[in-house]
Formats: structure tokens, C-alpha cells, sequence
């Protein structure tokens, strides 16, 4: 088990190694300087500004600075908010988006895994169909369309919860919600094909047989078992939550880190849009890491 | 020349011996895929949808960009010819729904093209070469495959600008992944057939094995990845679109569309509605036909 955890970990480093690379050479690819502005610059203040972001040096200096920066965990000065590190923002933004991120997984979770094995075991029948279709509903309708009806028939027609900002927790529930059915719909459809293969295979029949109350077969037997398909969705699902709270915080101005990435996005802001592709990405990479070791742990089949 | 003929006689055969009644697996899927009638349902509203996109702005006697500062904010009616209103400066909102849904249909097809091409020919290759370049190959993928890439499409529209075929290659960058650990699954079953042995007893090169042999029998699962594809990326595009780093206006989207409508909706809601209903009725319509082209094709589930 230390040995698997301890090869994972190390097997993350070049993932973490090879988004480092392609974030700095994106940047450096990029036609345009940082420092370019509709005003020229003087010759000298501009080498003097360049000496000190290091512009001057030769590529794998910068590349040298920019590990170590980045391995401190400081990912330089915003841009567009002067003054402000971009550190600063990740701080003041990332708790909120976590909130609503944590929720909507967390939402997913609850009524994805139980309606998904109602639909396994009432296969074919009114309650499976129902359920399948609403969650290919689900899957179609994105965040953005959801969104935006729900404040149209909640917010401005009928005034039952504010349309936006950040308040009391009526404002958590429309964001939570939008961002949260596409998961949803996920996980009923994984949760419904692994208790479907889980039920037909060889250890229930044979709890069955010892004689095994109903109740006792589907929560022992089956569901550790079939919920292993949805905790391996876990690493992708959460990236896929993060990515869709950049929208879902736009559409309801919550200040989130993904309302300052589009902002920062829509103005160039080099800085913090890279510090908060890192820290996502590295936050992904973590997270895919910790959720390989839970399977691991939690699957006895997995043999290190 | 001679052995031209003759494999194209042989394939006239089997053609021949299909339509009598054989039970080739795409007769069989084809069968069964009629017998679902939401697919069925859904390929009919599709090929609505897109007949629509492709004729309906020609149908209209207005254009995706002319403003009309007489008719802002009209609403849905067949009298102003106005068939889905207009918007805050008084465009049509139906030709710029249908030159938007192009738009949509096009980035969602060219660029599953795109992935299609590097997916299958990453996949067949890792699946049929095997061994190390095999290890190495998945795992450069299952690298690519943790890195946050909606964030780094968005990074590239902002550091090299925002035009058309920069997302076509970066959408198309991003879904290839996931086509190549199929096809590469799918491989390794086919690669043991005896037919595949047959083939190298019989001279083929490696090249020629995997178009040849290993391609044309990926078909059944690389057409249902496709139908799967096609809705992903015609929603990333939107995504970006929405967020205003996609398709630059006057050009649009269904995703420009619904963002446009959403700063709208408290006056105009059919801005927000009316593309809302046509992006996710496509998506829905993709999902169905896909799901039911895989009960289909691998009919163990149903």
C-alpha cells in the first residue's frame, strides 16, 4: 500500500513537470511582450523593466526562474489589478468557487448514486426509463442554458431567490444546482451500468443463496462494489466541476477564481491567467492523485 | 490490376450476400437501432435541425448583421417576418439562429474529424505495436489527460487570438484523447484474431495491417465515439463562445447566441430561449442517437 502510494506520487511529478513546460513555453511562444503597451517606451526604463522580470536572459534561465518561482508557490504580480499578487486573488477567490464546486459534487453525489441503482434494478422498467432520459436531459442541457432559465423564471419573474452575488446561502442555491445536474446525470448513468453488471455477477448469486436478506445483498454486497466506477469518475468529474464553476460564477457574479479567469482572460491578464491555470491544474493533478489511491485502497482486486 | 479486380469482385460478393440476409454485425446494429424509437425520433429531429440550419436562412428576408433600429426587441411573429424576434439592435434572431447553428454544426463535425483522424491513428498504433511503445504512448495520454485543458484552450485563444481555426485545432487538440483509448482497447482484441495472423503469414506490412485489417473492424465503436464526440465539442465550442472567447462577432454561435440573450432575458426571454432550446435539443438528439447506436453495436446491456 506506503509503495503504491509512494510510486503514484512520484508518477505525478512529470504531470506536474510537463504542465509547468507547456504553460511557460505558451507564454514565451506567444507573439507580443508583456511590456508592450499603446505607448512606446524609453529604451532604458524598458531594459531596466525587462532585467527585472528577467526578460533579458536566455530562455532556460527564464525556464530556470520560472520552476523556482512556481516551487515557491508565487506566481508573480497581477496585471490588471496593480498591487495585488496574484497569489492574493487565488486566496480571496478559491474559497468561494470550492463552496460551490464542493456542494455541486457533493449534490451529484447524493441523488446520482441512488437514482442510478433504482434504474439498475428496475431495469427496463417505468422507473429506468425515467431516470435515463431525465438524465440524458441532464447531460444536454449545459450550465450556461440552465443557469441563465432558472434566474429567468426564479429571479426575475417570480423573485424567489437573488439572481446573484454573494449574500446568505439563497445565493449558493442556483449555482449549486446548474452546476451540479450535468454530474448528476454522470454519475446515474455510471452508477446504473455497474449495478447492472454487479448484479449479475457469480458473488451476488452466491450471497443470495447463503440466503442473504435482500437489504443486506444490494448494501454489502453490491453497492462497495459498483460505486467503484463513480469514485475513478471523481478525478476527471471534479476538474470538469472546477472548469464549468468558471461559468457558473460569470452567469451569477459570484466572485470566484473562475469570474477572475475569464475577467483576467478577456484582458489579457498574463499573470493570473496562468498562476490560476497552474494552481487548478496542480489542484487536478492532486486531486486524480488522491483519488487513485482511495481506488487502490478501496478495490481489493488492485494489486500493487 | 488483375488483383485489383479481383478483391473488388470478392467484396461484390459479400455485398451481394449481405442484402440476401446475411447477418453482418451492420445489418444486425442497424435492425436493432430501428427497433429504438427515441433514436430513431432523435435522427428524424436531427436531420430537421440541420436541414433547417442549411436552408432556413434563405427562407428569411433578412441577414445575420443588419441592424434595424426600428425593430428592437420585436417579438416572435410571422406578420414581421421576424420568425424568432430580434435582438437589441434589431437583428433577426432567426437567420442568426440558423447562421449560428452552421457555425455550431461545422466546429462540431470538423473538429470531431479532426480528433477522429489523430485518435484512431494513435490508438491502432499504440493497440497493434504493443509492448513498450505501447506503455509509453498511454502514457503520455493518461499525462495529457490530467492537465486542465479547457484552461489551456482558453490560454491559447487569449495569447494567440481568437479566430475560427485556432479553435478548430485546439478543441480538436484536446478530444482525441479519449477516441485513442478506445480504439487502442479495441486493438488489442482485434490484434489476436486469426485473420490478423493470416494477414503478417501473408506478407503485410505493419502499415498495411492496421488500415487494412485493423481500421474497417474499429468501425462499430469509433461510430458511436463519434456521435458521443460530435455533442462534447459543439458544447465546448459554446462554452467558449459563451464566456466571449470563441466565434467574434458579427459571427455567431449558438453559444454567442444564448450569452447575448442572457444579458437580455428580463426584456427580450425569447434571446435566451429560443437558442437555449435549439443547442440543447441538438445535444440531446447526439446523446440519444450515440447511446442507442451502442445498445446497438454491443446489445449485452439491453
Amino acid at each position: 500500500m506506503l509503495s503504491y502510494t509512494i510510486k503514484r506520487l512520484l508518477g505525478a511529478i512529470p504531470t506536474v513537470f510537463i504542465l509547468l513546460t507547456l504553460t511557460f513555453l505558451l507564454v514565451h511562444l506567444a507573439p507580443g511582450s508583456p511590456l508592450d503597451s499603446d505607448r512606446p517606451m524609453p529604451a532604458q526604463i524598458r531594459a531596466n523593466l525587462e532585467a527585472k522580470y528577467h526578460l533579458d536572459e536566455p530562455l532556460y534561465e527564464q525556464y530556470g526562474h520560472y520552476l523556482l518561482n512556481v516551487a515557491q508557490f508565487d506566481f508573480g504580480a497581477s496585471f490588471q489589478y496593480k498591487d495585488t499578487s496574484v497569489n492574493d486573488l487565488i486566496a480571496t477567490g478559491f474559497p468561494v468557487s470550492l463552496a460551490v464546486g464542493g456542494f455541486a459534487l457533493l449534490l451529484a453525489l447524493v441523488f446520482g448514486i441512488p437514482l442510478g441503482m433504482l434504474a439498475a434494478v428496475r431495469q427496463n422498467r417505468f422507473a429506468d426509463y425515467a431516470a435515463m432520459s431525465g438524465s440524458l436531459v441532464g447531460i444536454s442541457v449545459p450550465n450556461f442554458v440552465l443557469g441563465p432559465l432558472m434566474i429567468l423564471v426564479l429571479a426575475v419573474y417570480n423573485n424567489w431567490l437573488p439572481a446573484g452575488g454573494l449574500g446568505g446561502w439563497q445565493n449558493y442555491v442556483m449555482p449549486v444546482i446548474a452546476l451540479s445536474v450535468m454530474y448528476m446525470a454522470y454519475v446515474t448513468r455510471l452508477m446504473r451500468a455497474s449495478t447492472i453488471e454487479v448484479l449479475r455477477s457469480p458473488f451476488i448469486r452466491t450471497a443470495r443463496a447463503k440466503g442473504l436478506s435482500e437489504a443486506r445483498v444490494f448494501f454489502v454486497h453490491v453497492l462497495p462494489a459498483a460505486i467503484l466506477p463513480v469514485i475513478s469518475f471523481l478525478g476527471p468529474g471534479a476538474a470538469a466541476i472546477l472548469t464549468g464553476s468558471v461559468v457558473v460564477e460569470q452567469i451569477f457574479g459570484i466572485p470566484g477564481l473562475g469570474r477572475f479567469f475569464v475577467t483576467a482572460a478577456l484582458n489579457r491578464d498574463y499573470t493570473l491567467v496562468l498562476g490560476i491555470t497552474l494552481f487548478y491544474g496542480i489542484i487536478i493533478i492532486g486531486f486524480n492523485l488522491v483519488v487513485d489511491i482511495l481506488y487502490g485502497w478501496l478495490d481489493p482486486r488492485v494489486t500493487y | 490490376m488483375a488483383v485489383a479486380t479481383k478483391s473488388k469482385s470478392r467484396k461484390t460478393r459479400a455485398m451481394a450476400a449481405a442484402a440476401e440476409g446475411g447477418n453482418s454485425l451492420g445489418r444486425d446494429a442497424w435492425r436493432r437501432l430501428k427497433a429504438n424509437k427515441a433514436a430513431m425520433a432523435s435522427l428524424v429531429l436531427l436531420a430537421l435541425v440541420g436541414l433547417m440550419v442549411l436552408v432556413g436562412p434563405w427562407l428569411s428576408p433578412y441577414n445575420y448583421f443588419s441592424q434595424d433600429y426600428n425593430a428592437i426587441w420585436d417579438a416572435p411573429s410571422l406578420a414581421s417576418g421576424h420568425f424568432f424576434g430580434t435582438d437589441q439592435v434589431g437583428r433577426d434572431l432567426f437567420v442568426r439562429t440558423m447562421t449560428g447553428g452552421r457555425i455550431s454544426l461545422m466546429v462540431g463535425i470538423v473538429t470531431t474529424f479532426v480528433s477522429l483522424i489523430i485518435g484512431v491513428t494513435y490508438g491502432a498504433l499504440a493497440g497493434y505495436l504493443g509492448g513498450r511503445t505501447d506503455s509509453i504512448m498511454m502514457r503520455a495520454v493518461d499525462i495529457l489527460y490530467s492537465l486542465p485543458f479547457m484552461f489551456f484552450v482558453i490560454l491559447l485563444v487569449v495569447f494567440f487570438g481568437r479566430n475560427l481555426f485556432l479553435l478548430f485545432a485546439a478543441i480538436g487538440a484536446v478530444s482525441w484523447l479519449d477516441m485513442a483509448r478506445i480504439v487502442r482497447g479495441q486493438t488489442l482484441t482485434i490484434k489476436s484474431q486469426p485473420y490478423i495472423e493470416a494477414a503478417r503469414m501473408a506478407g503485410s506490412g505493419t502499415a498495411k495491417i492496421i488500415a487494412r485489417h485493423i481500421v474497417p473492424n474499429l468501425l462499430g465503436i469509433v461510430v458511436v465515439y463519434v456521435t458521443l464526440t460530435i455533442p462534447q465539442v459543439i458544447l465546448f465550442e459554446s462554452f467558449l463562445s459563451y464566456l466571449g472567447l470563441g466565434v467574434q462577432p458579427p459571427a455567431t454561435s449558438w453559444g454567442a447566441l444564448i450569452n447575448d440573450g442572457t444579458s437580455e432575458m428580463s426584456v427580450a426571454p425569447w434571446l435566451l430561449i429560443i437558442p437555449s432550446i435549439f443547442l440543447a435539443v441538438t445535444l440531446f438528439c447526439f446523446n440519444f442517437i450515440g447511446d442507442g447506436l451502442r445498445d446497438a453495436l454491443d446489445p449485452k446491456d439491453r
